[in-house]
């Protein structure tokens, strides 16, 4: 008989479920190895028969997708150990720590379906070096690396959802919702505050909500935030591993909170959207009932189905019920103290005296490599009072107060978040009063009104908006630092109809010779109506950098319908080739 | 040395477990009988660390079972339905317990796939329920646990492979003196086997005690008259059942044999039989002295 003195370290154990978990998933392996060799036949076909150059991008892709399905696949297997009472019986007895287990199982799965993307990479580069048809870029192993961060971040969520969850159906359903609800929930919830307050509007960045569905990451994120990401659900699997409650294999979630924070997530997601579709789709004049009701019936029926779903039928279904009532509850509080002004952020206007200086910007700020490269100050002492009675004009104005839920946002969210809304065009009517005041003692305030000219003339309510010293500082071309023109689109109206354009595009040179002359015949002429028939769109680089491959992503700044007697400006446009 | 101490478990609104306390000493073959959602597999489960307890303490050589691995090594749990994956074949789980028990025994496996009638490259699940169960059995017996954990082990099982079983069991015990607990509803498996028997009733051991005790301390006798006799002749004795079919009585009595046999033969009777008590019977006769009603709890 052997010695029964206990001498397996955590490691050596780990290594043997780890080798465990592999051997069975082997076949997997050989099929997910397949597909890949499968994608990399067919490309390379493509490349040879077309006599183009492989496109790394699709074949990533494919890959990706491949990893996705195959990662998700190895990990219910592997992590099914916590779902299955015959399963638990058994790994629940051994001498391995839960922990051990469970880390090891999910390398496993990370390995199991990263490790062949690494063999495909290196397959490609020995085997299709790049002065073969099969050309990779230089930072493909970097991305390769990336998308197996993504993999594993999706690996580690769908490990912790299966600690938290009793069955495996349980576990898909909520590793989905999660990855698809939480962008709507967060949102939707975003611009809540911009339909009921006057004045408050939102900047998303435009990954904030890749960031909050791992699934998916790889359309552009940033790796970084994805290793903290796993981290945060690898420690959270780490504590909760441990007193994780067996008996709950099988029937149903092993923890109540991350239950109730999907049913709540689910209903509330559903319900904010089909409130917002209601106020979209119905005409009536009572906003807030339509939105309510809206919010209500998708809720209600998004919660019962949930329900439903994870009880496997009404088993403590009124119980259930808790809950929804409690996030109906909340949400109302939070529904109500934005739109009766609980925290009067809709009537606050600074005192004149508290205030130091004050800046006018386009509708939304716009960041380029973290820089507002719209922000200004202006500290003249007439600017900041006639700033303070316009917003205090603003604010009193009762046909604005009086606006529609969705009228009060500035864009129409839920058919685009369009830049080129945001676009200040020279010489028209104040559209929008975008102020940001620096109190003395360092705090903004920032307020954003828009869309006057649908609810009254601007012009005679609030002339402020019409003044050179709010028009000039409020738009870009005379803001913002010429380096950021990198682009102007030179246009010519033909028949009224702004649709006919034919654009031609310009260099830098160009944009930044435009805007000096343009400069120069406003200071001899100032505004006027008068069109020329000519729309100038200076534009920007949405990260202010070139990609490698030469391309920039194009963000409008700011345009201009050249007035007629703007003579040197079209002067200029004639002479372009 | 196992000892349970005080221990609750509940599922829910349901107590599995409640206050539960019961000794197995080593080398002790113990039974756990009980009727169906007594609490038995639940026992099992909290003492081998699959289950967390809600109150109380399973210690085994004094040490806590839950998340400890170096008593779970000393330990092999066979469930009711032993889990086999879809590819594991007895030969390829024995390579994952070789690497994870520090007890495993390389020639006692290769001797126990020679002894039961199993092919050892053939995949489990495709096998039948009892071979299935001698799989579980000799990947347990080769860890060479110092503490064997068994649910329902002799369910499926031919006759041959049970006597198979039952010897083998005797032999870890005797040899390495292996301590082992079975649960189970045949009573007549565990007669043959058992040190102790436990009885488990909602959650809780009703009664305890060692085989021998329970046998020898009942016993049923056969007792024929040349005529009719009156009841009161077994006064002097303690009665726990007794049946009467013409001048024949069948009497169940508890006490020393020698005792109460000395005083049936002073009745000068034609026949005078002691016969042996099954353990059942033995159990009925003492949970219906105990006042239970023991059908509703076997």
């Amino acid at each position: 008989m052997t010695s029964t003195t206990y001498s397996k370290s955590k490691i050596k154990q780990g290594v043997s479920v780890f080798l465990w978990t592999v051997k069975s998933n082997l076949s997997t392996l050989v099929v997910y190895l397949s597909i890949l060799a499968f994608f990399i036949i067919i490309n390379w076909v493509i490349c040879a028969g077309t006599k183009t150059a492989f496109n790394s991008n699709v074949m990533l892709a494919e890959t990706f997708l491949t990893a996705m399905v195959i990662g998700l696949i190895v990990s219910i297997k592997s992590f099914s150990y916590l779902h299955d009472k015959r399963q638990t019986d058994m790994t629940g007895a051994l001498p391995v720590s839960r922990r051990t287990l469970f880390f090891s199982r999910l390398i496993s799965s990370t390995v199991i379906s990263g490790i062949p993307m690494l063999i495909i990479y290196l397959v490609i580069n020995i085997f299709f070096p790049n002065n073969q048809s099969m050309v990779l870029p230089d930072n493909s192993f970097f991305v390769t690396l990336n998308v197996i961060i993504y993999l594993f971040s999706n690996i580690s969520l769908f490990g912790l959802l299966s600690i938290c969850c009793g069955k495996t159906s349980d576990k898909i359903v909520s590793f989905i919702v999660l990855n698809l609800l939480t962008p709507f929930a967060v949102y939707f919830l975003t611009i809540l505050p911009a339909s009921l307050l006057m004045g408050y509007s939102v900047n998303l960045h435009p990954d904030f909500l890749l960031f909050l569905s791992p699934a998916f990451a790889f359309a552009g994120t940033n790796p970084v935030y994805w290793v903290i990401f796993s981290a945060v659900c690898l420690l959270l699997s780490f504590v909760l591993i441990k007193n994780r409650r067996a008996e709950s294999a099988d029937s149903g979630f092993a923890y109540k909170l991350p239950l109730i924070a999907i049913k709540v997530l689910v209903s509330f997601s559903v319900g904010i959207v089909s409130a917002f579709m209601f106020i979209v789709t119905i005409e009536n004049n009572n906003d807030y009932l339509i939105f309510w009701s809206g919010m209500i019936i998708g809720s209600l029926t998004a919660y019962i189905i949930i329900q439903i779903i994870f009880a496997h039928g009404f088993t403590g279904f009124l119980k259930g019920l808790i809950p929804y009532g409690a996030m109906l509850i909340c949400f109302a509080v939070l529904f109500s103290s934005l739109h009766f002004g609980w925290f009067g952020f809709e009537t606050y206007v600074p005192d004149v005296n508290d205030i130091k200086s004050v800046s006018f910007t386009a509708s939304n700020p716009i960041y380029i490599n973290g820089v507002n490269i719209t922000a200004h100050e202006v500290y003249d002492k007439k600017v900041i009072e006639d700033t303070v009675k316009a917003h205090k004009k603003i604010i009193s104005i009762e046909s604005f107060k009086d606006r529609k839920m969705l009228e009060r946002t500035k864009v129409n969210y839920l058919y685009e978040k369009n830049n080129e809304s945001d676009i200040k065009e020279l010489g028209t009517d104040a559209l929008n009063f975008n102020v940001t005041y620096t109190l003395k003692n360092g705090i903004k305030i920032q307020r954003n009104y828009s869309n006057f000219t649908t609810y009254g003339d601007a012009s005679t309510n609030v002339p402020f908006l019409q003044s050179e010293e709010y028009t000039v500082n409020s738009n870009p071309l005379f803001v913002c630092d010429e380096k950021y023109f990198i682009f102007v689109e030179v246009e010519k109206l033909e028949d009224e109809d702004f649709a006919t354009y034919g654009g031609i595009q310009r260099e830098s040179k160009t944009a930044k010779k435009l805007i000096r002359t343009i400069k120069e015949d406003y200071k001899k002429y100032g505004f006027s109506s008068s069109s020329s028939g000519y729309l100038l769109t200076f534009m920007t680089s949405n990260y202010g950098e070139k990609k490698k491959d030469g391309e920039v992503s194009l963000y409008p700044l700011a345009s201009v319908n050249v007035p007629s007697n703007y003579s040197k400006t079209l002067n200029l446009i004639k002479s372009l080739p | 040395m196992i000892e349970i101490k005080n221990l609750s478990k509940s599922f829910g609104d349901v107590k599995a477990l409640c206050n539960l306390n019961l000794d197995v000493e080593e080398g002790a073959v113990f039974g756990l009988v009980g009727s169906n959602g007594a609490g038995k597999s639940t026992l099992l489960r909290v003492i081998n660390g699959v289950f967390k307890a809600d109150g109380g303490e399973t210690l085994i050589d004094g040490e806590s079972t839950f998340e400890n691995q170096k008593i779970k090594d000393k330990c092999f749990f066979i469930p009711d339905y032993p889990y086999f994956s879809n590819s594991s074949t007895i030969a390829n789980t024995a390579f994952f317990y070789r690497n994870v028990y520090s007890g495993w025994d390389e020639e006692y496996f290769n001797t126990l796939c020679s002894t039961f009638p199993v092919d050892k490259n053939r995949k489990i699940i495709n096998m039948s329920k009892g071979m299935q169960r001698q799989s579980a059995l000799i990947l347990a017996l080769s860890t060479r646990p110092k503490y064997l954990f068994l649910d329902e082990i002799f369910d499926g099982l031919d006759p041959v492979v049970r006597k198979l079983v039952k010897k083998l069991i005797i032999t870890n015990v005797t040899d390495n003196n292996m301590s082992v607990v079975i649960a189970s509803h045949n009573l007549r498996e565990l007669e043959d086997i058992c040190d102790y028997i436990g009885l488990l009733h909602k959650g809780g051991i009703i009664l305890e005690k060692e085989l021998d005790d329970l046998k020898l301390g009942i016993h049923k006798v056969q007792i024929a008259f040349n005529s009719e006799v009156s009841d009161d002749v077994f006064n002097n004795l303690e009665i726990v059942n007794k049946m009467k079919s013409g001048n024949l009585y069948t009497l169940t009595i508890r006490g020393a044999q020698k005792d109460f046999m000395a005083e049936l033969e002073s009745l000068n009777p034609v026949l005078l039989e002691a016969l042996p008590l099954t353990l059942e019977e033995v159990f009925i006769n003492e949970m219906e002295g105990a006042g239970y009603d023991i059908n509703n709890i076997l």
